[in-house]
């Protein structure tokens, strides 16, 4: 899958970011009760443990990091004030999105502004992670068996000795009843591959109402190489037909079984037919005679990819190039996920000492890029941010890594990369720099996932260990210069980083620090993040510092497939292994959710003993909030938080039935 | 002088094209791809997501003709003909769009958002720095020149020693830090934080729902702080050019006339010697402008402010060569336009100057 540098991303993949560009990537823990959670405003009640990975939500209290929830002199917490409706907030975004079209706009920002003012066919409950519907109210997923005579059935497969039973699930399937047929006659069984929708009776925000026509439109624009969607087509050409069934009723048959099939679902973006087709004789561009090109032309083009009609609780009014505003749509077809506050605007401020100054001057109500050092230092200390906010934190699904290249013959041992490994002091730094506020990570797995493995450790801190194993690849300081060699060659390495960045700047001072005990030398190249991101591709590094922001499940062949490794792909260390290789293809077609976590410790387990990445940890996400704003609560989905939660409680507001201005 | 003027003009073409070249090869062997940053560096690869990956490459560097030579990009920017596909049929193209490039009035378009008009959006960005600069502009002289006149008249004393070394200091102050200085000290609980000066931005958040007369008011102090960053660093010089020229002028005979006929110093100064003496000064103004408008890029950074040097600043972390190539000849164009008004303001204002 695809997925963007600056943002993240949709049910089945990963997004990198630098350490450097800002991304507040200096530290991180997920969910210990830390030294850092002042009088218990811990957004995490407990530290997560197996039993609870999965469903994070249960212990994640909304508002808990405002001055008025905190506990009294008798231990008490004080209620949150009931929800109010109106006003509106104001949200920091570092960069405009090109527009919010997310099918030909691939990036985070996009992604998460149509959570807001758009909807999908299916989404992840953001409390229990589960796929539900949204714009489809009730979905069927069935399984597909092609016989070698060409008749294709569908249905929940059953297999039992030499025979197959297909139970049809889903209304309107050709099948009347459960067919058996003998396994010999069946050319191919794909599980999971056939998914029926009946759509929900909901309005386009120009009040057109909402049918299977724009899911068809929608997947034919997936399918015309002249729409700009490269990034989305790759996941979205899963999808092989896309059958109209009824006004309201839809079919998608994927091509080829794949494990993030409603992911796929999830990142789907509808867009309208009667505005974005021009073969549709409601739309007022209508052109009979529109080409594929032309067409494909449009849709790349439109102001309606700004001016953006969908399906979601709120709408676009206003594009700026500094800001975006969307208002409650009056009537919405789903009321009770509609939001409390009546406007949201997101506000462009590239700079974040800008941003700083913003939200202490009452520009902006939630900035979300705050560093360790202010979060415990003077600007979340000073006494106008006492006045007018608070702070808090909580865990995006998001891994920081440093990453070595193994093409490198200093590097390309895995021993070397061990040793490494052995003589950072990860819990050491992340205790001193971020408060205890991050969590040590052992792969690229969301540490909450339920395909994160627990029974893996991090590497322990161990000199002793290091150096023995140094000694035994044949790293000996021969010279006595302090520095260990090789056939002539010393062991010295690169750390490449962005310039002024301070928590690469910190991480790099540890690294010379700590390897300069086991004889390796550490030295920093600094490169600006064009062209940093370009050495990165072109794998022209030794090591370096980034991120990935991560979802519940991703598909691993972005990462460590031999495949990835090549030209552009972010294979960046260069792994090769034809276990890892054949794993990554189980994963991606094993639908057994248990099956697969199997693949998927096996398969962190082996990368982990590679150490291509010094695994390090996930950091919190700290934000600034103006105190008006209450209900803020944390999610371990991406972005982290609903701005559909949040609510005003001043003059600008009132107890009104929900969609009430 | 009309010849002269001729001259001068023709003279900018050359400067012109010497300067796009140079800028031209700067941006192109400076490292940092634009489609690494632009393309792959947004799309990782996948499996079989790397033949589309580079699809995506391919098509990118072929939209905006960065798989050509680049004397071909260069002549394409240049124009006026459309070296792309679409362009000349003589040139290969298509021949649907034949004239394309700067000569054609045509500044191209945004790598990141191709539908974006990089002229409409210097236009756009052009109506914000320019009142800015001219305010600063303004500003600047209404103070150095009180000042320069003081410091020419008390020359000596201490007060006038105290004034220069205070400017002096000022014009030693980094532009970032004194405007972040000012955010602090007139942001939210600073010391003068009572006068409620805006520290961000251009506009409030609740712009839209003003009157005109309160829209005025808004802009005005929102200006307030940007417009003082961006000229108390010319203070000192402009003081100092006139304190020069009064200097030079209250030596002159007919000032000493003046004085002998009894007038008082006060019309001797603002009324024989001021006009004299301000000439110098009025003729920095045509080359002042230019750098003003290109060196908001810090000012425009820290306040937020949506102007042409933080378009700029946007192109060259991007990589955007059309943004930084369109920023940097504009500038350029108005340096050379800048020095020319200058010296045919000497000779409009001192007639012992001739240009032949």
């Amino acid at each position: 899958m695809l997925r963007s540098l600056v943002g993240p991303l949709s049910g089945a993949s990963l997004v990198l970011l630098s350490l450097l560009a800002g991304c507040g990537g200096d530290e991180a823990p997920i969910a210990q009760p830390t030294p850092a959670a002042e009088e218990g405003t811990s957004a995490w009640t407990g530290k997560p443990d197996p039993s609870v990975v999965g469903g994070p939500s249960e212990f994640i209290e909304p508002d808990i990091f405002h001055p008025a929830r905190q506990l009294d002199d008798d231990g008490n917490r004080p209620d949150m004030p009931t929800p109010r409706y109106g006003g509106r907030v104001i949200v920091h975004l570092a960069s405009m999105p090109k527009h919010i079209n997310y099918m030909t706009e691939n990036s985070a920002v996009s992604r998460w502004m149509l959570r807001e003012v758009h909807d999908s066919l299916l989404m992840r409950n953001w409390s229990t992670w589960d796929y539900e519907g949204v714009l489809a109210k009730e979905f069927w997923v069935e399984d597909r068996v092609e016989l070698k005579d060409g008749r294709r059935l569908m249905g929940k497969v059953a297999e039992s000795g030499d025979s197959v039973t297909v139970t049809p699930l889903s209304p309107q399937n050709d099948l009347a009843k459960a067919e058996t047929v003998s396994k010999d006659d069946v050319q191919e069984i794909m599980l999971g591959t056939v998914i029926t929708m009946d759509l929900v009776d909901a309005k386009w925000h120009d009040g057109h109402v909402f049918d299977s026509s724009d899911v068809r439109f929608t997947w034919e624009c997936y399918q015309n190489p002249h729409v700009d969607c490269d990034d989305a087509r790759q996941q979205q050409n899963q999808i092989t037909e896309c059958l109209v069934l009824g006004p309201k009723r839809v079919r998608m048959i994927f091509g080829k079984q794949y494990f993030l099939t409603h992911g796929v679902l999830e990142d789907f973006t509808i867009v309208p037919s009667h505005r974005y087709n021009l073969l549709d004789s409601d739309n007022p561009d209508h052109d009979p005679n529109a080409t594929p090109e032309q067409q494909g032309q449009w849709v790349n083009d439109t102001p309606l990819n700004f001016e953006w009609i969908g399906l979601g609780a709120y709408k676009i009014v206003k594009v700026d190039d500094q800001y975006i505003e969307a208002e409650r749509v009056k009537d919405h077809w789903q009321p009770e996920r509609a939001g409390f506050v009546d406007k949201i605007r997101w506000r462009c401020i590239p700079d974040d000492q800008a941003a700083k100054t913003a939200v202490l001057n009452g520009e902006l109500d939630y900035f979300a890029r705050i560093s360790s050092d202010e979060y415990y230092g003077a600007f979340c200390g000073s006494e106008a941010f006492k006045k007018s906010l608070y702070r808090g934190y909580f865990y995006q699904p998001r891994m920081q890594y440093i990453a070595w290249n193994s093409r490198r013959p200093e590097l390309a041992d895995r021993d070397v990369r061990m040793a490494i490994a052995h003589a950072v002091d990860w819990d050491e730094f992340i205790r001193t720099q971020s408060n205890g506020l991050s969590v040590r990570v052992t792969s690229t797995n969301y540490y909450l996932s339920p395909m994160y493995d627990h029974s893996i450790q991090p590497v322990p801190y161990d000199l002793e260990a290091a150096e023995e194993l140094l000694d035994d690849a044949g790293w000996i300081d021969h010279n006595g210069d302090g520095i260990r060699d090789k056939d002539g060659v010393e062991l010295k390495i690169t750390y490449m980083m962005t310039p002024g960045n301070e928590a690469s700047k910190k991480i790099l001072l540890l690294m010379q620090e700590s390897l300069g005990k086991i004889g390796i030398e550490v030295t920093s190249e600094e490169r600006e993040w064009a062209v940093f991101i370009e050495h990165v591709k072109n794998k022209d590094f030794m090591s370096m510092g980034m991120a990935w922001i991560l979802n519940v499940e991703s598909d691993p062949h972005q990462l460590w497939h031999s495949e990835s490794g090549e030209n552009r792909g972010s294979n960046y260390p260069g792994v090769y292994h034809p276990r890892i290789d054949e794993l990554i293809e189980l994963i991606q077609v094993t639908i057994d959710d248990e099956k697969r976590r199997e693949y998927w410790f096996e398969l962190t387990n082996l990368i982990h003993d590679l150490q291509p990445y010094m695994f390090t940890y996930n950091p919190a996400n700290k934000f600034v909030m103006n105190q008006r704003i209450r209900g803020f609560k944390a999610y371990g989905l991406n972005p982290g938080y609903s701005i559909r939660d949040w609510f005003i409680v001043d003059d600008s507001t009132k107890d009104s039935p929900r969609l009430e201005k | 002088m009309l010849q002269y003027v001729i001259r001068r003009i023709l003279w900018m073409i050359p400067t012109l094209i010497g300067i796009s070249i140079l800028v031209f090869s700067l941006i192109h062997l400076a490292p940092g791809d634009p489609t690494a940053f632009l393309v792959s560096g947004e799309a990782s690869g996948a499996g079989s997501a790397q033949d589309n990956l580079d699809a995506k490459v391919k098509k990118f560097e072929e939209q905006f003709l960065l798989d050509r030579s680049l004397p071909v990009q260069y002549l394409n920017y240049i124009g006026p003909f459309n070296l792309g596909k679409h362009g000349a049929e003589m040139f290969g193209g298509d021949g649907t769009d034949v004239f394309g490039g700067v000569l054609a009035g045509d500044l191209g378009t945004e790598f990141r958002r191709p539908t974006v008009s990089i002229s409409s959006e210097l236009w756009r960005r052009l109506q914000v720095t320019t009142p800015l600069a001219l305010a600063s502009v303004l500003f600047s002289y209404l103070i150095a020149i009180p000042i320069g006149i003081f410091s020419a008249v008390r020359r000596g004393t201490r007060l006038e020693i105290g004034s220069t070394v205070t400017l002096f200091l000022l014009y030693a102050v980094p532009s970032f830090w004194a405007a972040l200085m000012l955010q602090l000290g007139f942001g939210a609980n600073g010391w003068f934080d009572f006068m409620k000066l805006p520290v961000i931005g251009l506009y409030d958040k609740e712009f839209d729902t003003f009157t005109t007369g309160q829209k005025i008011w808004d802009v005005l102090k929102h200006s307030v702080l940007p417009v003082f960053c961006m000229s108390y660093g010319s203070f000192a010089y402009l003081s100092r050019q006139m304190r020069v020229g009064m200097i030079d002028v209250i030596s002159q005979d007919y000032i000493r006339t003046a004085r002998a006929k009894g007038l008082s110093e006060r019309v001797v100064v603002l009324k024989h010697a001021l006009r004299n003496s301000v000439i110098p000064i009025l003729t920095l103004l045509a080359s002042i402008l230019p750098i003003l408008i290109g060196g908001s890029i810090i000012i425009e950074h820290v306040f937020d402010i949506p102007g042409m040097g933080k378009y700029a600043f946007q192109g060259l972390v991007g990589r955007e060569y059309n943004i930084i190539m369109a920023t940097t000849l504009f500038s350029a164009l108005m340096t050379v336009v800048g020095i020319l008004l200058s010296d045919l303001t000497y000779a409009l204002v001192d007639p012992r100057i001739r240009y032949d």
